[in-house]
């Protein structure tokens, strides 16, 4: 676990930076991400340098380092099912995860602190036509 | 008959007409339509239809010499049907929008897509489907799409005093500020699927002008008995809210995300479920009251 060193998406990921959150668009496929602020936090730190570990310790939070490091996973595990990590790390998350951390798990072991759980919310993009009204217009040619 | 009468007469029979064909057509009324900077082109082979057409422009939009812009909608007044009436179709660049319908119908057809082509391509301001209306110097948005409420939501307030700005698009410029998209508020006649148009005034209130900072956005879907209990977004939560409702968010995301940041930023995002329009329609002009 020590060798994983977790790298964020650099290519088509538009991101916007907002005071405790982040915004992340994939133009690949048009869906927009919102990390909380404790995701926002891993994901800053998630540079291809940095061990989980190093990582845990750069929080900044209170929690023990068992605690902030299951943190850091909770993080990984949603950045990977995203698909916001190097492709290669998405596999690799899998390998190096403890093998007693499932999601369920690592939510129990920061249920007290549910504050501190990194969280990333997620939509759809809308097509133009979606994000339309006019409900009551024909939107398909009609014959006779 | 008319060499106009005798291409439409024989290609009423089956055809799809080409964009060639209608570039081929003898057109009696060409204007082209200048909407918050986005151009398009009109031509209309039945004068009386074309004094029909302004009330289904985007609001505000200026009527200018014809010029192909590359996006040019024919509409076609064609033979009467059997109980008499008028038929007609709209085409966009030879691409038929409503084939064979009511004058009406096709009217329609017209101004959604016109309006729709405007919101995605507007050059300097970023559409969301919203409702709009503002508060002590400070515009609520009230997004949603089609059967959420909000054009009947925004009647009632409204009604209640505050200035209407929009039943359909929230128009944001690059600093968040949302200015007036005041085309006549449209609500939808009761079990049935046709609206009546009404302005600001007609509902006892009045349409602001200028554009305004928003203070208030306002997530909400109607639901039958809903009690109102709005929990605050974090300022990212409320930029996916609006995302998730905004025209151009696929064309061009990183000027929508920079505006909606800038909303965000200075706005209170809240979200409830709500039931009848009039019941929510105090809190939501108390929260709007807060500094």
């Amino acid at each position: 676990m020590e060798t994983y060193r977790p790298t964020t998406r650099s290519t088509q990921l538009l991101v916007q930076e907002l005071p405790d959150e982040v915004l992340i668009y994939d133009l690949e496929v048009n869906e927009v991400h919102c990390l909380n602020g404790s995701a926002a936090r891993v994901w800053a730190l998630c540079d291809g340098q940095r061990t989980i570990s190093e990582i845990a310790q750069q929080l900044g939070s209170d929690l023990e380092p068992d605690a902030a490091e299951t943190l850091v996973w909770c993080a990984l595990d949603q950045f990977t099912e995203k698909h916001l990590l190097e492709e290669a790390m998405d596999s690799a998350v899998a390998q190096y995860r403890p093998a007693d951390m499932t999601r369920r798990q690592m939510v129990l072991r920061l249920g007290l602190v549910v504050a501190l759980l990194p969280v990333v919310d997620s939509i759809i993009s809308p097509p133009a036509a979606l994000a339309a009204s006019h409900g009551t217009t024909p939107t398909t040619p009609t014959t006779p | 008959m008319s060499a106009v009468e005798s291409q439409l007469s024989k290609g009423s029979v089956a055809v799809d007409r080409s964009a060639a064909f209608l570039d081929r057509m003898e057109w009696p009324v060409m204007f082209s339509v200048l909407a918050y900077g986005v151009r398009i082109g009109v031509r209309v082979n039945d004068p009386g239809l074309a004094n029909d057409l302004a009330p289904h422009l985007p609001p505000g939009a200026q009527c200018v010499k014809f010029s192909d812009t590359g996006h040019v909608y024919s509409l076609i007044v064609e033979e009467n049907d059997q109980s008499g009436r008028p038929r007609g179709s709209v085409y966009v660049n030879g691409t038929p929008l409503a084939r064979r319908l009511t004058v009406p119908a096709v009217l329609r057809a017209f101004e959604a897509d016109v309006q729709l082509y405007v919101a995605e391509m507007a050059p300097e301001h970023v559409f969301v489907h919203a409702g709009v209306v503002s508060c002590r110097g400070r515009g609520i948005l009230l997004p949603g799409r089609s059967f959420a409420g909000k054009t009947t939501l925004v009647a009632e307030l409204v009604r209640a005093g505050a200035e209407y700005y929009s039943d359909e698009y929230a128009v944001l410029d690059s600093a968040g500020s949302v200015h007036p998209y005041a085309r006549l508020l449209s609500i939808r006649e009761k079990g049935g699927p046709g609206v009546t148009r009404h302005t600001a005034q007609a509902l006892g209130g009045h349409a602001g002008s200028e554009p305004l900072p928003v203070g208030l956005v306002v997530v909400s879907k109607f639901r039958p008995g809903a009690e109102w209990q709005p929990q605050r977004l974090s300022p990212g939560n409320g930029a996916l809210a609006l995302l998730a409702n905004t025209v151009p968010a696929r064309r061009i995301p990183e000027v929508v995300m920079a505006t909606l940041n800038q909303v965000v930023s200075v706005a209170a995002v809240v979200a409830s479920e709500r039931g009848e329009a009039s019941s929510v329609v105090d809190p939501i002009l108390e929260l709007a009251a807060w500094p």
